[in-house]
């Protein structure tokens, strides 16, 4: 089960998909996280802008109090009479000046003023109310001032120190490590990694269905050429080279037709000639010579037209077929019987699955002595069966035998006679009407020859 | 030799644009006691069919001049009644369906048999004495209740096109019926090959059987050939050709 899991997930991420939504998910993960981080900080900074707007606005109003009316606003201080602004402690040293807001003051105060800027424990503010006061239990926690202290020298030349209190501006928690985001970013990139591996996969899958039904059919439709640009062009491609492939194939058919044609006239001139031949036992051996090169004239037609296929497709009763079939072959007296059928209706060619099966059948009581016709059905495929108990054929020749002109092993019964194209034009007539036909050996002796069609 | 002789003045027109064919034709047909004549193009053939009474025409598809196929529609269209087997180097069976359809009678492949094209002269010939009606051969379909017999590929079709393969003795047999509808043929006459034995052979129960059993896959198939008893079978229903 596990190792299922991780067979599977393996084979995901191995494809182009599974690369896509990976590269998409990390890349688009990694990006949002370092713009979080990015906001964070400029957050940060801006907490930091807004506390020191806050200290520079008490600080000037402090520092023009002091210019209109130094004596009464001194006395004020002293009796704290001015909430948020009191005289500073002597001797205080500023650990961490503010070099920020020491500028701004500069600029508002005159050159002149050398000021002294930063914050400060909350003590210094509020020397009395912090230092030997105790707290209720609800209050531990309460949020206590801030306090800075500001120094300058005024437009008098007087130093002055004030410290300065504010109500305490909460800085917000930080939310880049919150879950939540990371669940929805990691969510949201997986999602639209998919979405794109979809997207990027899908014409290449027409393209591999494309080529896969091109495999089997040589004849097959040319893919729609729709998509983005790139898929556009490999589409066009392909439509091109199947195109040009059809095109060598057709030419080669139509040369092996052309020739094929033209030997008729000379060879019906001959079969009359011969009826003017009087020598009786010369005459029997040419006939048979010239049956020989009809055969195979006629075969190589065969061939030629199987591959142009312009037979209707029809819906055909598949036993009344084989049954027929098998009668007709017992009728000649050639031991062929029907075994078992799998009734209903196929879509084909009639005439071309007709000879395709005839073929097999022929190689069968040729090379195998007898044939058994049979049929099944299964995962939405037909099987026609013709098998013979013969001596089978050597498994790396199994191939071979499709190719043109060749044929069983003289030592075979019935060997090296016939055209060797009986299997070739079988193949290409089965490829007209999209079945495919494979030869295997029966485990009991025999050769299965198999033609597998959509049901 | 005896039909032969019986019609000696039967006219056979050979058209062949090869020079040596025709004559070789002509020299076989010589045996048999025919008038005889040649034409190597479409032309002369014309020429030939005005100025003399032709029974037979053995026709090549590809003439210099033009195509076989047109000249037997033109023939037919005209409404004459010569017969025409055709002869010609293509040989599928599609040219077989459109050759036929087209109103040739009968119709070879080359390389033929020479006694082959003597046997379907003969036979056109004493088909076209017995009685001028019966062309059949350009009929392609022959309606029997819901099913139309396709009588050039030899096969069954239901209304909705689905093909019902036939063995070549069910050909022979539903054609046979075919012929005569709604006569009761006896076994001899279904079984001509095996006349002498016909009477106790058992195979043509079989066969009927077998043809029975693929008429009445369509409702209203079932009872369309009939055992009448000691006598033969009988196909019971109206023919219609299309």
């Amino acid at each position: 089960m596990i190792r299922g899991i991780a067979g599977r997930a393996r084979a995901f991420f191995r494809s182009m998909a599974g690369q896509i939504f990976l590269i998409l998910t990390l890349g688009m993960s990694v990006a949002a996280i370092v713009a979080l981080l990015v906001a964070e900080q400029t957050r940060r900074h801006d907490f930091e802008r807004v506390r020191r707007q806050r200290v520079l606005a008490s600080a000037i109003d402090v520092a023009d109090r002091f210019r209109r009316d130094p004596r009464r606003i001194e006395k004020m201080m002293a009796t704290h009479s001015i909430i948020g602004a009191a005289p500073a402690p002597e001797g205080i040293s500023l650990n961490e000046p503010d070099g920020d807001l020491q500028s701004l003051l500069r600029a508002r105060l005159g050159p002149q003023s050398q000021p002294e800027a930063g914050q400060v424990p909350v003590g210094l503010c509020f020397p009395d109310r912090y230092r030997s006061k105790e707290l209720v239990a609800g209050l531990i926690d309460a949020p206590r001032p801030d306090c800075w202290v500001v120094r300058y020298t005024d437009g008098t030349g007087q130093r002055r120190a004030i410290a300065l209190s504010f109500p305490r501006i909460a800085k917000p928690p930080s939310t880049i490590f919150n879950p939540l985001y990371l669940i929805v970013i990691v969510a949201a990139s997986a999602g639209l990694g998919i979405l794109v591996a979809r997207i990027v996969a899908t014409p290449l899958r027409r393209l591999e269905q494309a080529a896969e039904a091109f495999s089997v059919s040589l004849d097959p439709e040319e893919i729609p050429e729709r998509g983005p640009e790139e898929v556009r062009a490999a589409l066009s491609t392909f439509n091109l080279m199947q195109r040009r492939a059809r095109a060598g194939f057709a030419e080669r058919t139509q040369l092996l037709a052309a020739i094929s044609h033209d030997l008729q006239t000379p060879l019906t001139r001959l079969r009359l000639r011969l009826e003017l031949v009087e020598n009786e036992e010369l005459r029997a051996r040419l006939l048979q010579d010239h049956q020989a090169m009809q055969t195979l004239v006629r075969e190589g037609l065969d061939l030629a037209s199987s591959i142009e296929a312009r037979e209707e497709w029809s819906a055909l009763d598949i036993d009344s077929l084989l049954t027929s079939m098998a009668e007709d072959a017992e009728e000649l007296g050639a031991p062929v019987r029907f075994l078992s059928g799998c009734g209903g209706t196929v879509r084909v060619k009639p005439n071309a699955l007709t000879r395709c099966i005839a073929n097999l059948v022929d190689n069968a009581v040729r090379y195998g002595g007898s044939a058994e016709i049979s049929c099944a059905r299964s995962g939405g495929r037909l099987m026609i069966h013709v098998r013979d108990h013969g001596p089978g054929i050597p498994v790396d020749q199994l191939d071979q035998m499709f190719e043109p002109f060749t044929r069983g092993v003289s030592s075979q019964p019935g060997g090296r006679h016939g055209t060797g194209i009986g299997l070739t034009i079988c193949r290409s007539l089965a490829m007209s009407f999209e079945a495919s036909v494979r030869l295997r050996n029966a485990d009991d002796g025999g050769l299965i020859a198999t033609i597998d069609m959509k049901a | 030799m005896a039909d032969a002789a019986s019609f000696p003045s039967a006219t056979v027109l050979v058209a062949d644009d090869d020079a040596d064919i025709r004559d070789l034709i002509v020299g076989q047909l010589r045996q048999e006691n025919y008038r005889l004549l040649a034409a190597a193009n479409l032309a002369d053939l014309r020429q030939t069919l005005r100025d003399e009474a032709v029974d037979l025409i053995v026709l090549d598809l590809n003439l210099p001049d033009g195509d076989g196929l047109s000249l037997c529609r033109e023939l037919r269209a005209e409404g004459s009644d010569v017969q025409i087997i055709m002869v010609t180097a293509r040989g599928s069976a599609i040219d077989r369906v459109l050759g036929l359809e087209l109103g040739a009678d009968d119709y070879l492949t080359k390389p033929f048999e020479p006694r082959e094209l003597l046997v379907r002269i003969r036979n056109l010939l004493r088909r076209a004495r017995n009685g001028p009606a019966a062309r059949t051969g350009a009929m392609r379909y022959a309606h029997i209740g819901p099913w139309r017999v396709d009588l050039v590929q030899r096969r069954l079709v239901a209304p909705d096109d689905r093909l019902v393969m036939l063995s070549s003795a069910e050909f022979r047999l539903l054609s046979r019926f075919i012929d005569e509808p709604n006569v009761v043929l006896d076994r001899e006459t279904l079984l001509p090959e095996r006349r002498a034995t016909a009477a106790f052979d058992r195979s043509i129960d079989l066969q009927i059987s077998r043809l029975r059993h693929k008429l009445s896959s369509l409702p209203g198939g079932e009872d369309l050939i009939l055992t009448v008893r000691g006598e033969g079978y009988v196909l019971a229903c109206s023919v219609d050709h299309s």
